[in-house]
């Protein structure tokens, strides 16, 4: 369906100057669509979270740096517009690697600084860009020989045609896979991105890349098409109106830049607005949409025109899960050594060793404050040690990024619920199945036969996952929706998509009731089976008595008992523990 | 040569006081509220336009002008925080940030409406000759900036350390659920965090708009210019903030007047990127993240 | 004093108290126990104000309370002591006594409950200008208790006050609480130590998966083979 209205639209704006469009409409048509590179390029990076205020730096430097280049050298703009491109990328990446460690109010404040900074380069290097009056005389856009100049508002528009039609082809492309999805996670839900082998860092700066680069690009063309150019391009008011285009559209989307930059382009035209009552508007409608829409118009229109995805259906049995009875051996399949980690004086975790054998259900279980979830987070990187290693199938792993651990293997269920909240529960599980993925980047953007069977073979993993844990139904359904139960068990699917061979349960039965805790004992029994190894931190006695091969008995962070739980039930250290003595008031 | 170091230091001062009013408040709103206010520079305008519509245009006397306007933009910004950012107070970080820049733009184009774009100056009861203090020369108007800015920073101080709404500010910072449990309402300090950071902003728009000029756009200079203290400082930290404005007001001062002047403006960033360079956490914050 | 019947509480979709119903009667301490996740600090935070029920009632001295803020209920006249402490670690020890007392307004900290806070606590005395986040575990919950003490509450509510404690410290803390009762505040005190908190308590509730599932004296509790099953599963 989409694919026809987009076939339609399409060949009535490429025909629109056959049509004896006005040149007037061209050129805002045009201007539109330079709006929409900016607004799709900031669209990208606010998709993953950042908001770029210095975006409009990145138009004007790809700007001058054409324009230089074309004065200077005489280089023909069919290469200068590709390389300003590259450059304004590769400073954007200089400027990622500066920041995006940082993320959040940093990352805004410093980008607008940045634009700053580079507004005053632009108004005081004189020799370089000739200052506030302006450099005049960019050469016009010619397709390497002179009789191929553009001339016409008409050649002008169909190659700011191709670009926006590229760029929506990029942006889709990206916003559409597993890169878009990514993005999402990392927004929505950070730690369970890194946990599910999604690196924050990688892919923000791949948003911040290709946003810059459009921007660059946006910025040659904008430089050969008006032909003058001033530091005005840095000003905030650019930024002010990209802004306004993207959340007023509707951020996070594909569309979204697109309508906002036709919205935003023509009705101020229209209204003939002097520059000021202009902006006044733009600050109103982005305060007015902040306020009660701030997923933006295509957001809320999609929402009335509810539209569902078939299920792509897939049995059980097309579940691959686990190493299967090949993975056999004598190491353990996990394994702490005397660890140790200090906050302040006090050791949360004191010399701790214990191994989980392959194939083992192993409970860590303890008063509250023993140091059961300091344990965990060392394991899984969020916590350094300040002792002792910790080993993975034989192999240490105690240093290593979550997201490293993640794709070895070890995959951790965070306690209470964590899922990624706005995406469906297909979505959140194929989010999960990230560090599955072999196509790369640039079969993701060509869309190659591989990388779209392997997005359907995701897709029925994510499905079949669904279906072990009995979600099947839900497929759809936005996970915010679903019960408690239901998002932990659809915890417990994101956890089992990359494929782990060990996984870490982090109180999985918190909040459960007696039909719901059955059917989780039901199912860790089930994943035992098909081969992996658990380790559970857990209260709920009877999940843990039940279920478990062995349990370790924590208190201060000591280990004080170890063994089956008919063992451990009647041990009057693990009594003494949990119940107390009462030998304390004894002298009262 | 040493008289005209000096002299540096001193204007340099005086401009850096101006930002460190700047950078207090919107530290403090950080801190506390978690709101990154890109309206701030244009509390600094309103403050420079109300002294300049009481009075240079009306005729109210100089002082009581100022007291006034510091106050009126204290209650645009409790009103602010009451009508727009109370709604937002549950929503990702991005949303008040885009609110705050809606309400900048908003402000900053009614004041050219209200008032016309051509730059004012404020012509105030001071001597406009120069007060010689040893090797420098110091405009009577610029002592009295600078006198008012170490008082308001003083004041801030005492505020906060001494009184019982800076306790509970201070109580809302540390801990937000524990104020709640001790009694304190946190909506109120949220309001008044938000806009006694407004009122500085304002008295450092009406200082420094009566040393220099004033114009609609002013604000968006100063606003960067108390970005870059505060991430200098650490953001949330208000010691910090005074340093960092002193900081940037002094080194400003040094680079235009040894450098280059046109780049004056861009030292603090400069500055700021230097140090993230080298401490990703600003001079004085703390290594864990604000997000 | 203090009634709860039917409270229901959700964080978002998910509930976490279905309908809980408890009582406390003046002058009484009662204690809540359980394993952990039960349910025993959500109760008392949304007593506290800090958590609105979705269905249920809350009533203390006659007065409904439920979904008013955290500060209305301090005036009311129940304090608490939450879980981790959580004493202000900018502030000095004096500072966080003030904080205490917050609630009377702009004349602060009345000079006798000050005197009667470092009586209780000397050490606190000794410690007074020293910063809260200095001070070692257990002299923080003696912070956090005389802090909670400072606005005059006729209910005090206690969060774990042995959480993270040494042992010694345990005793020195339970002596204060057995003091402050001895002075007419009644108590609510959750608490995972079930053998030392029903030796202190005249009547305990003991909470599994957000509901009421044991309740009664405190001495019959003490020698009830369910509450080992409870924690223990066995």
């Amino acid at each position: 369906m989409t694919r026809v209205w987009g076939t339609v639209v399409a060949a009535v704006l490429l025909a629109l100057p056959f049509l004896g469009v006005d040149d007037y409409y061209l050129h805002l048509l045009i201007m539109a669509g330079l709006f929409y590179l900016l607004a799709a390029g900031m669209n990208l990076l606010l998709a993953a979270g950042q908001l770029n205020l210095g975006h409009t730096a990145f138009f004007g430097i790809g700007a001058y740096t054409s324009a230089l280049l074309g004065l200077h050298f005489g280089i023909s703009p069919l290469w200068t517009l590709p390389a300003a491109a590259l450059f304004t990328a590769f400073v954007g990446c200089l400027l990622g690697r500066l920041t995006l460690k940082l993320r959040g109010a940093y990352f805004v404040l410093v980008t607008v600084g940045f634009a700053e900074v580079i507004r005053l380069v632009a108004t005081n290097w004189m020799d370089l860009t000739q200052g506030p009056m302006g450099l005049p005389g960019v050469p016009p856009f010619n397709l390497g020989a002179e009789r191929w100049t553009l001339v016409s508002k008409r050649d002008f528009y169909y190659l700011m045609a191709v670009m926006a039609g590229g760029t929506l082809f990029l942006t889709g492309r990206f916003l559409r896979s597993r890169v878009g999805r990514a993005l999402a996670a990392i927004q929505s839900n950070e730690s369970l991105a890194e946990s599910s082998g999604i690196s924050a860092y990688s892919h923000t700066m791949l948003a911040m890349v290709v946003s810059c680069a459009l921007a660059g690009a946006a910025g040659g063309f904008y430089a050969h098409y008006i032909t003058f150019l001033s530091p005005e391009l840095f000003g905030f008011q650019n930024t002010v109106t990209m802004a306004v285009m993207v959340v007023a559209g509707g951020q996070g989307t594909v569309l979204g830049p697109a309508v906002g930059s036709l919205v935003f382009t023509f009705v101020p035209e229209f209204l003939r607005m002097a520059a000021f009552y202009r902006m006044l508007l733009y600050g109103v409608i982005l305060l007015l949409v902040v306020m009660f829409m701030p997923r933006g118009l295509v957001h809320y229109l999609r929402a009335l025109v509810r539209r569902r995805e078939p299920s792509p259906g897939g049995g059980a049995s097309d579940l691959s899960l686990g190493p299967g009875s090949a993975a056999a051996g004598g190491t353990a399949a996990l394994a702490l050594r005397h660890v140790t980690v200090r906050f302040g004086g006090l050791a949360a975790v004191d010399d701790l060793s214990l191994e989980l054998a392959r194939g083992e259900i192993l409970a860590l279980i303890g008063p509250n404050g023993a140091g059961k979830s300091t344990a965990f987070n060392v394991v899984t990187g969020f916590q350094p040690a300040d002792a002792g290693h910790v080993e993975f199938d034989g192999a240490d792993i105690t240093d290593l990024p979550q997201y490293r651990i993640a794709e070895r293997g070890l995959v951790r269920m965070f306690q209470r619920t964590s899922v990624f909240p706005e995406a469906s529960a297909l979505d959140n599980v194929l989010t999960a199945c990230h560090r599955l993925a072999r196509t790369r980047l640039w079969e993701l953007v060509l869309a190659t036969r591989a990388q779209r069977d392997e997005e359907a073979r995701h897709r029925r993993r994510a499905q079949s996952l669904l279906d072990f844990v009995g979600l099947g139904g839900k497929a759809p359904e936005p996970a915010k929706n679903l019960s408690c139960g239901e998002q932990r068990l659809l915890g417990l699917a994101i956890a089992l998509a990359p494929d782990p061979s060990v996984l870490l349960l982090d109180e999985p039965a918190a909040g459960l009731n007696a039909v719901e805790t059955s059917e989780l004992m039901r199912l860790i029994e089930a994943i035992r089976g098909r081969g992996l190894s658990v380790l559970l931190v857990e209260h709920d006695m009877k999940l843990v008595m039940g279920l478990c091969d062995r349990i370790v008995v924590l208190n201060y962070g000591v280990k004080i008992a170890e063994g089956p739980p008919a063992e451990i039930q009647r041990h009057p250290e693990v009594i003494r523990a949990y119940l107390g003595s009462g030998e304390i008031l004894a002298d009262a | 040569m040493w008289a005209e170091l000096v002299q540096h230091i001193v204007n340099g001062l005086i401009v850096g006081g101006g930002y460190a009013l700047m950078g207090i408040g919107l530290t403090l709103i950080f801190g506390i509220m978690r709101v990154v206010n890109f309206a701030h520079g244009e509390f600094f305008m309103l403050g420079a336009f109300f002294l300049f519509t009481l009075f240079s245009l009306w005729g109210l006397n100089f002082f009581l002008a100022s007291l006034a306007s510091v106050l009126a933009v204290g209650l645009v910004g409790a009103a602010v925080e009451r009508l727009v950012l109370r709604r937002l107070r549950f929503a990702p970080i991005e949303i008040p940030m885009l609110a705050t820049v809606a309400l900048s733009v908003i402000i900053q184009n009614a004041a050219i409406l209200l008032w016309d774009p051509s730059p004012k100056t404020i012509k105030h009861v001071f001597s406009p000759l120069p007060i010689t203090l040893g090797p420098i020369h110091v405009v009577s108007i610029r002592i009295f900036a600078g006198a008012v800015a170490v008082a308001l920073i003083v004041g801030s101080h005492l505020l906060i350390q001494k009184t019982r709404i800076g306790r509970a500010m201070r109580a809302t910072f540390q801990d937000t659920d524990m104020a709640r449990l001790a009694g304190v309402d946190v909506d109120r300090v949220y309001m008044f965090t938000f806009a006694f950071g407004a009122a500085l902003a304002g008295a450092s728009g009406a200082l420094l708009g009566a040393v220099f000029w004033v114009y609609p756009a002013m604000g968006d200079l100063a606003a960067l210019k108390s970005f870059a203290v505060v991430i200098m400082g650490g953001l949330g930290n208000f010691l910090g903030a005074i340093v960092g404005g002193l900081l940037l007001g002094v080194s400003e001062s040094l680079g235009a007047g040894y450098i280059s002047s046109g780049y004056k403006d861009a030292i603090g960033f400069i500055l700021i990127i230097l140090l993230l360079l080298w401490r990703p956490q600003g001079l004085f914050g703390k290594k864990t993240l604000p997000r | 004093m203090l009634t709860l019947e039917g409270v229901t509480v959700a964080y978002g979709a998910v509930e976490v108290l279905h309908g809980v119903s408890l009582r406390v009667e003046e002058g009484e301490m009662v204690c809540l126990l359980g394993a952990n996740g039960a349910g025993k600090s959500t109760t008392v935070r949304t007593i506290s104000g800090l958590l609105r029920p979705t269905a249920g009632a809350i009533t203390f001295l006659g007065e409904r309370l439920e979904g008013r803020p955290a500060h209305a209920i301090l005036t009311r006249g129940i304090a608490q002591c939450p879980e981790g402490r959580r004493i202000f670690p900018e502030m000095t020890v004096r500072e966080n006594l003030e904080m205490g007392a917050y609630v009377r307004g702009a004349a602060g900290a009345r000079p006798d409950d000050l005197e009667r806070a470092f009586h209780h606590f000397p050490r606190l005395k000794e410690r007074a200008g020293q910063l809260g986040g200095t001070l070692s575990g257990g002299e923080q919950q003696m912070l956090a208790i005389a802090r909670a003490l400072m606005s005059g509450p006729k209910l005090l509510l206690l969060d774990e006050p042995s959480l993270g404690l040494a042992p010694t410290m345990v005793s020195t803390v339970f002596k204060v609480i057995r003091e402050i009762r001895r002075q007419g505040v009644t108590v609510l005190m959750v608490e995972q130590n079930a053998a030392l908190a029903l030796q202190m308590a005249d009547r305990a509730y003991v909470m599994e998966s957000g509901r009421i599932a044991l309740g009664g004296p405190a001495r019959d509790l003490l020698h009830n083979a369910d509450i080992r099953r409870a924690y223990l599963g066995g």
